[in-house]
């Protein structure tokens, strides 16, 4: 019996196929002439997106199959999952099957001073910060063109490991990898994959290490090769944001003015701020209070003692401030698709100011010098 | 850039004005057998028109987001079973609470709904949940807090407030209390715990019901926590508060001694003009209302922390420098200072009227920390010299 044209109430018979259904390995399409084909071309066109999206690259997850990207990032498939010697001391989340901190959790539900470090803890966050910076520095030295952000995300996990520490974003709410490295359009928590640097990107790089019982928490973005004008500002202006809001830390100042520095120099750039993340309270626990919103008008509780320690990592994009989170529940991405960058520092509130917990070598006051950031 | 405009550029978000077409979240407490069911029931079964989501903890006392579920308050059939697992990914240095969080993610899922309600069970203290909800107008939520509502047993309640702490701090955090089984109750008695109430919690309506029968636009969308309500609640309640005379003969319990550590001494207001004494042997849970002729220093206000064991601020502000009327507002550990619409009259007093609600409240204390934050140029407020007003107002 002859075979019948595709195309709804023709009937005719039908011999001539689809090329597209063939190369995709599709069951054939048959349409009695290239005017029926056309006519029903609207149709039929959604079948190759529908089976294309289904046959991304293996290690892509279902989930993002038929997903509407804010930009021209994508996904790249993950690497086999890195692992952290036995002897290395490990947070509580490492070994949870959802990654959850039993620590946290119950901080969160009791716990709503802000912790004031003794003089011994800040010794030990002070040390897993400057483990937290030279893992960092390394990390940065593996961002170049060409560079996959797994390549990255291996010299970080093998930075912390030769130093003892966990890194702290491994297994977190089951966070796959041991860094976040998050590419143009990505807000933050992108997850390392088998995706290239290109010329031209920005790639923040945001390291967490666990020693001795405390966290550390930095981050820096990098301008991969040729960046242009407007990117390279973006980057100045999360710095100076940072930079600002720092220049604030003292004991007195409220936790809930940094936002209002933020939110200015960022206007003046043209850019705006991330509302959906921000700072955190960090020592012994990964994150907890105090939170600190990087925008004006919130109503963040706590005003800054000796002895608070916390991160300030406000993230600058060069669009809109909302955000989308990927089907991967991870990597946040700008909802115009529009390229975000961040600088974040873990600070102790001192006696009369502050200390840069994850400060550079000899750079305890944050100074601009794109050059330490070109890749 | 190119002229071509064959295809439609791709569209980009647009902010909406903070709070508009935001869900209302109204917080519904109330000790067991006070009425919260009935008032749910019959809120529910009202011609409103709403589509209506009920949170509901069905398990435990705690209001832990683990045992919460959320039903279609239509027809009772249950949206999500385990709020828990509906939450989006990761909850690290996010700015909302979890349960905001997953409550967003519920209405885009099924964005019919058009209102909320959260009833908490009879043992909670509502503020923590309150004050997760009472999000930055910056993040532009799906949510508005609206309003807390207790429901109060008029017949039993006098007991509860002797026996436990809770029953008090229910009262305290409310906007608007329903005195409900007022049936069971003579009107004498109805007048009486009226009185009490209001010296615990001068700052809210009291409606007396029976069966909880009320007109809805007394339950829902009250916008208790918009600057320009708020301006005008606080207004009243300084004014109750100072009405309100020590209701001695109200205290159900005979013995009680009205020391100084219940707060019946007589206060006096940095105006000179008298507040009430309020009756706080309830758990010592009650209202002060403060005024100040002078102007208010921003300032100087924002780092003038409220005591802990303040469950609500409301207050309105006459500030340096400014022409607009500013309110004061607190729910459990937040707070905040906006301006409103509404400016001073010419001829009308810049007085300054703060409410405090809370449990032992040294009244000095409060009245120091705000007269701390007088601005420079007291005396002639209207004057303003003082005019750095951060820009964050």
């Amino acid at each position: 019996m002859a075979e019948l044209c595709e195309t709804p109430g023709c009937g005719k018979p039908a011999s001539m196929g689809c090329p597209t259904c063939i190369k995709l390995g599709l069951p054939r399409s048959l349409y009695c002439s290239q005017e029926c084909f056309k006519s029903h071309w609207p149709q039929h066109k959604a079948l190759h997106k529908l089976v294309r999206s289904a046959q991304e690259p293996s290690g892509i997850l279902p989930a993002f199959s038929g997903y509407s990207y804010t930009g021209s990032l994508r996904p790249a498939p993950l690497s086999a999952p890195r692992v952290v010697p036995s002897h290395i001391p490990r947070p509580d989340y490492a070994d949870h099957p959802l990654g959850h901190s039993a620590s946290e959790q119950g901080d969160k539900m009791t716990n709503t001073s802000i912790p004031i470090y003794t003089a011994k803890q800040v010794e030990g966050i002070r040390e897993a910060c400057r483990i937290g910076r030279e893992v960092l520095d390394a990390g940065g030295r593996a961002a170049r063109v060409g560079a996959t952000t797994d390549e990255i995300d291996r010299v970080v996990h093998e930075a912390c490991v030769e130093r003892g520490a966990y890194p702290s974003p491994l297994n977190y709410y089951q966070f796959p990898k041991s860094v976040c490295t998050s590419v143009n359009e990505a807000i933050c928590h992108g997850i390392p994959d088998a995706r290239e640097l290109s010329d031209g990107d920005v790639c923040n790089v945001d390291v967490s290490t666990y020693f001795g019982g405390f966290h550390g928490d930095l981050n820096e973005t990098f301008l991969v090769g040729g960046v242009d004008d407007e990117g390279r500002a973006l980057v100045k202006t999360a710095f100076t944001c940072l930079q600002a809001a720092i220049n604030m830390v003292r004991p007195g100042t409220m936790y809930r003015d940094l936002g209002t520095v933020i939110g200015k120099v960022a206007r003046e750039n043209n850019c705006q701020v991330v509302r959906t993340y921000c700072g955190h309270g960090i020592g012994a626990l990964f994150h907890t209070v105090p939170n600190i919103p990087h925008y004006p008008k919130n109503k963040a509780k706590g005003i800054m003692k000796p002895g608070h320690i916390f991160t300030i990592e406000p993230m600058i994009n060069l669009g809109v401030w909302q955000d989308r989170t990927w089907p991967d529940n991870w990597t946040s991405v700008t909802a115009d698709g529009r390229r975000s960058a961040q600088f974040e520092h873990t600070i102790l509130v001192t006696d009369t100011g502050y200390e840069l917990l994850t400060a550079r070598e000899n750079e305890p006051v944050m100074t601009w010098n794109e050059a330490l950031l070109q890749r | 850039m190119s002229d071509d405009e064959d295809e439609a550029p791709c569209l980009v978000p647009v902010p909406s004005a903070p709070g508009a077409g935001a869900v209302p979240v109204t917080i519904l407490t109330g000790f067991l057998g006070s009425g919260k069911t009935t008032l749910l029931n019959y809120v529910l079964t009202q011609d409103h028109g709403k589509r209506i989501a009920v949170i509901e903890n069905e398990f435990g006392d705690s209001m832990d987001i683990e045992q919460l579920i959320a039903k279609d308050g239509m027809d009772g059939s249950v949206l999500a079973d385990n709020l828990f697992e509906l939450r989006n990914g990761c909850i690290c240095c996010t700015v909302k609470d979890d349960l905001v969080t997953t409550l967003e993610t519920l209405l885009q899922q099924r964005s019919k709904f058009d209102y909320i309600i959260i009833e908490t069970t009879g043992l909670a203290n509502p503020g923590p949940v309150a004050a997760c909800f009472w999000l930055d107008d910056a993040l532009e939520s799906a949510l508005r807090l609206d309003a807390i509502i207790t429901v109060v047993d008029a017949k039993n309640i006098a007991r509860y407030l002797d026996e436990s702490r809770e029953a008090a701090l229910q009262i305290a955090f409310a906007d608007r209390l329903l005195l409900n089984k007022s049936d069971l109750v003579s009107a004498a008695r109805v007048a009486a715990l009226s009185s009490r109430l209001r010296g615990i919690n001068a700052a809210c309506d009291i409606e007396v019901t029976h069966r909880c029968a009320i007109d809805l636009d007394k339950v829902l969308d009250l916008r208790c926590f918009h600057a320009d309500s708020t301006a005008a609640a606080a207004t009243s309640a300084a004014a109750a508060a100072a009405a309100a005379a020590a209701p001695v003969e109200l205290c159900s319990d005979a013995e009680h001694e009205h020391g100084d550590s219940c707060g019946h001494g007589a206060a006096q207001s940095s105006s000179g003009s008298s507040s009430g004494a309020p009756c706080v042997h309830t758990s010592g849970v009650s209202t002060f209302a403060i005024t100040l002729t002078e102007a208010v220093d921003l300032v100087a206000l924002d780092a003038s922390r409220p005591h802990r064991t303040v469950y609500r601020i409301k207050g309105v502000l006459a500030v340096a420098g400014s022409d607009k009327k500013y309110v004061l507002q607190g729910v459990h550990d937040l707070f905040d200072v906006t301006e409103t619409t509404a400016a001073w009259e010419p001829d009308e007093p810049r007085l300054s009227k703060v409410v405090f609600i809370g449990r032992g409240l040294d009244r000095g204390k409060l009245e120091e920390g705000l007269r701390g934050c007088v601005a420079a140029a007291s005396g002639s407020p209207q004057s303003g010299t003082k005019s750095d007003l951060p820009d964050r107002l």
